[in-house]
C-alpha cells in the first residue's frame, strides 16, 4: 500500500482515531517527580562510575606489576629450571633403581679395560706425516666378557659401551672375520705397501 | 533541525545538566505515554522511562541527525526498551491470535464501515478490542493514527521497512474489526 493511500486511510478511520484519543486520555499520568528522581539517579550513577573506573585502574596496575616482576624473574627461572629438573630426574632414577651396595672389586675390570696394554710394533708406520711407533692392542670382546664383567654392579651399567664383534656378513656366512688384531694388521700392511709403492714411484720419477 | 535542537544536542553531548533537564521537559511526557501504552504497570513504566533517558544521555554521541529527528531517535530507544522489558517480564501478555480463523471473515466494506462511520458505541468497542492486540501492533496503530507519524518514521522506530509497516497496519486494522465482531457476538 502506498503512503498516500495510508494517509487517506488515516483520515477515513475516524472511529479508530477517536478510540485512540480516549485511550491516551485514560493512560496514567506521568509522576511529577519522575524527572527529579531520574536526575538524582544520574548524579548517583556518576560516582559509581568513577569508583568502577578506579577499581579497573587498580586491577590494571596490579597486572602490570605482576607482568613486570615476572619479566625480570623469567630469565633466572629459565636458567634454574633445567638444573632442578635434572636433580629431580636423578633423584627419581636413584629411587627407581634397585639399591645395591657398591663393590670396589667391580671397579678393577673397568680400570683394566681403560689401561689397554701397549705393545711395540715391529716397524714404524708413517701415517699423515706422523711416525707411529706403538700400536694399541685392543682386548677382544670375548675376553672382556669374562667373569670380571659379570661381577659389575648395576650402577655402572650405563658406563659400559658394548660393541658387536661380528659383522652382518660374518653373521650370515658364519665365518669369523672380526678379530680386531687381524683386521688392524691387514690395514697396517696395506698402508705400508701403499707407502712403499709411492716411494718407488717418486724415486723413479726423480731418476727420470 | 531548529537552532534550539542544535544547542540542545550540543549540551547533551557535553553531558550538561541543564540540557538534560531541558530534554526531559520537552520529550519526557511523550516518552512516558509511549511506554505506558506498552507496559501496563506504572512502576514498571517509570523504571523503563528512567532506563530510556539514561541510555539517551549516555549514547547521545551516536545520534545521527541525518537519519532521523531527535524525537524519533528517542522514540526508537523507548520502543526498544519497552519491548525488551515485556520480553523479559514473567507476566505473559494475552493477545488475540487470528491465525487460521475464518469464522469472522470480513469484506473491505465492512471494515471501512466499522472504522469510518462515526459511532460512539463502535468507539468503545474499538477501545476494548485494542486491549487484545499484542503490544507491538498496538504501538504501530497508535504511532500511525494518534501520533500521526509517517510510515518511514514508524519503520525507523520499530527497525523495519515502510512497506512492512503498511501491510502490518492493514492486517491489524482487519484484526481489530474481527475482534469487535467477536465481542459483539
Amino acid at each position: 500500500m502506498k503512503e498516500e493511500d495510508m494517509n487517506h486511510l488515516r483520515q477515513q478511520d475516524q472511529n479508530l482515531r477517536d478510540a485512540l484519543c480516549q485511550e491516551e486520555a485514560a493512560l496514567p499520568q506521568m509522576p511529577a517527580d519522575l524527572n527529579a528522581r531520574l536526575m538524582q539517579r544520574m548524579e548517583s550513577d556518576q560516582p559509581k562510575h568513577s569508583r568502577t573506573m578506579w577499581r579497573w585502574m587498580a586491577v590494571a596496575a596490579c597486572l602490570l606489576l605482576i607482568i613486570g616482576i615476572g619479566y625480570t624473574l623469567l630469565p633466572k627461572e629459565q636458567q634454574d629450571e633445567p638444573l632442578v629438573a635434572q636433580h629431580e630426574t636423578e633423584c627419581q632414577k636413584q629411587e627407581d633403581m634397585p639399591k645395591t651396595e657398591p663393590e670396589p672389586q667391580a671397579e678393577e675390570p673397568q680400570q683394566q679395560l681403560a689401561k689397554a696394554e701397549v705393545k711395540p710394533s715391529q716397524k714404524p708406520v708413517k701415517k699423515q706425516r706422523k711416525v707411529v711407533t706403538k700400536l694399541v692392542e685392543l682386548i677382544p670382546a670375548s675376553e672382556a666378557e669374562s667373569t670380571n664383567m659379570k661381577t659389575l654392579p648395576s650402577s655402572v651399567i650405563d658406563k659400559v659401551k658394548a660393541y658387536d664383534q661380528q659383522s652382518d656378513l660374518s653373521r650370515t656366512t658364519g665365518i669369523d672375520d672380526t678379530d680386531p688384531l687381524v683386521a688392524m694388521a691387514v690395514q697396517v700392511e696395506d698402508i705400508r705397501q701403499r707407502g712403499k709403492r709411492l716411494e718407488e714411484e717418486i724415486t723413479a720419477f726423480m731418476n727420470n | 533541525m531548529t537552532e534550539t535542537e542544535v544547542s540542545l544536542i550540543a549540551g547533551l553531548q557535553r553531558q550538561d545538566r541543564s540540557a538534560q533537564q531541558q530534554m526531559l521537559d520537552s520529550y519526557g511526557r511523550d516518552v512516558f505515554a509511549q511506554i505506558a501504552r506498552l507496559i501496563p504497570g506504572i512502576e514498571d513504566a517509570e523504571e523503563v522511562y528512567q532506563d530510556v533517558f539514561v541510555k539517551v544521555f549516555r549514547n547521545i554521541g551516536k545520534y545521527d541527525a541525518e537519519k532521523s529527528s531527535l524525537r524519533t531517535w528517542v522514540s526508537r530507544i523507548a520502543y526498544n526498551e519497552a519491548i525488551s522489558f515485556l520480553r523479559k517480564s514473567p507476566a505473559a501478555v494475552i493477545s488475540y491470535d487470528d491465525n487460521g480463523i475464518d469464522a469472522y471473515a470480513l469484506t473491505d466494506a465492512e471494515v471501512e464501515e466499522t472504522f469510518g462511520q462515526p459511532n460512539a458505541e463502535t468507539v468503545q468497542l474499538i477501545r476494548a478490542a485494542l486491549k487484545h492486540l499484542p503490544p507491538d501492533e498496538r504501538a504501530i496503530i497508535t504511532m500511525f493514527y494518534y501520533e500521526e507519524m509517517s510510515l518511514k518514521e514508524i519503520a525507523y522506530v520499530t527497525e523495519s521497512i515502510p512497506t512492512t509497516i503498511a501491510s502490518k497496519l492493514s492486517r491489524t486494522r482487519r484484526k481489530l474489526c474481527r475482534i469487535i465482531k467477536m465481542i459483539q457476538s
